[in-house]
């Protein structure tokens, strides 16, 4: 027993601050043209749908983070030279999905996701992924945060099925805790970390 | 398998030599300076280590027994971006390995026990219980098994009293690569003592 606790006492490191633990993922459809993004629209989602503990708020409510979220994605899009659909009344060729995710249980899990998308899109309520189903990773063995920021191919979209070609996902993963400055710092930079990957990068 | 029973088939022809010759129990603070794959993995020196060996001198000069110990390296990597499979990942990342070695140990020692220092030379020869781990934020993945190691050393003893030494040893340890693990390399600085009886 002793020499357990000595080994264990002994034994290195791992993160001291909240924010070292951090995640910014991204995974992406590699059949998909992202050279040629430039000129592309796009359409964000009205409202960002919430997750809690595996189940959708419902009524919807707007989160302390979900205007700076979308303002920050659209200037991370228009910065790749595309266009925002809705302000050019333009049928769009990428439809953008955002779903925050807050989870407090134990253990670790690829949460499939499904059914968050529908309802909010302007136009198109009631449409499913097709491609490939949507994966989360959450990890909760503390309260942990996701933002999880999804891209359909919808010029590619399956209109007998209603389904459109998800091809892009990206996740932030981070324990909840300190001040919702804090966590909006922590989200900002997350943002900016998934539009310096690939495919985007 | 054949190869853990021939090492508990050393282990026991250790534990039953009839011989008329001193036992020594030999415990080492051990630090570790990787090399190799380990040093592309790990780069930090690793100050967090020990074994203990039982060794049966089967004449003055010449001593086998059965080593056990613990090596652990740990490196904190600054926050950056990895590859994944069809996409990338960013964040810190904690890199871990520790190695636990159950070897057959032989040593000759140059000189007589009543000498004011022994210098002595040896190969331990076994296995290594590797665990290999990368914790990316919240997320951790790891590879884990037995493999085949080898670790030649040389030292010397300075008796400080009848049945006391003071031991320091350095040694090269090897740890072969298996399926499910790279290869490992560290030279080892052992400082400990060396008890006869």
């Amino acid at each position: 027993m002793a020499l357990t606790l000595s080994v264990y006492a002994c034994y290195p490191g791992g993160a001291e601050y909240v924010d070292e633990l951090d995640t910014s993922i991204s995974k992406y459809d590699n059949n998909y043209s992202w050279s040629a993004l430039d000129g592309k629209t796009y359409a964000l989602p009205e409202n960002i749908v919430h997750v809690k503990n595996g189940k959708e708020v419902d009524p919807p409510k707007e989160g302390p983070h979900d205007e700076a979220i979308l303002k920050q994605v659209k200037s991370e899009l228009d910065a790749q030279g595309m266009i925002d659909a809705t302000a050019t009344a333009q049928d769009t060729a990428l439809a953008v999905a955002i779903v925050i995710i807050e989870q407090n249980n134990s253990g670790a899990a690829w949460v499939p996701g499904g059914g968050w998308w529908g309802g909010y899109y302007p136009g198109y309520p009631g449409w499913g992924w097709g491609g490939y189903y949507p994966w989360y990773p959450v990890y909760y063995s503390y309260k942990t945060g996701s933002v999880v920021i999804e891209i359909a191919d919808y010029a590619n979209k399956n209109t007998v099925e209603e389904t459109m070609p998800l091809i892009y996902t990206g996740v932030l993963d981070g324990l909840i805790q300190g001040s919702e400055s804090y966590a909006g710092q922590r989200i900002n930079n997350g943002i900016d970390e998934l539009f310096n990957q690939v495919p985007f990068n | 398998m054949n190869f853990f029973k021939s090492i508990i088939i050393v282990a026991l022809t250790i534990l039953s030599l009839e011989v008329s010759a001193q036992n020594k129990t030999n415990a080492y603070y051990g630090m570790a300076l990787p090399m190799g794959d380990t040093k592309d993995y790990i780069n930090p020196a690793s100050f967090r280590g020990g074994n203990i060996e039982f060794e049966k001198l089967v004449n003055p000069n010449v001593g086998v027994g059965l080593l056990i110990g613990w090596n652990t390296f740990y490196e904190a990597k600054d926050r950056a971006t990895y590859p994944i499979s069809n996409g990338e990942i960013t964040s810190k990342q904690y890199r871990y390995l520790n190695g636990i070695p159950i070897q057959a140990t032989g040593k000759y020692y140059f000189a007589g026990d009543d000498a004011v220092i022994r210098p002595f030379v040896g190969l331990a020869a076994g296995t290594y219980y590797m665990e290999q781990r990368v914790d990316n934020g919240l997320f951790s993945s790891s590879n884990k098994g037995w493999t085949f190691s080898v670790a030649p050393k040389a030292g010397f003893l300075i008796p400080m009293s009848y049945s006391t030494s003071l031991a320091v040893s350095v040694d090269y340890s090897t740890s072969f690569k298996s399926s499910d693990l790279p290869q490992q390399n560290w030279l080892g600085i052992n400082i400990g003592f060396s008890w006869d009886y």
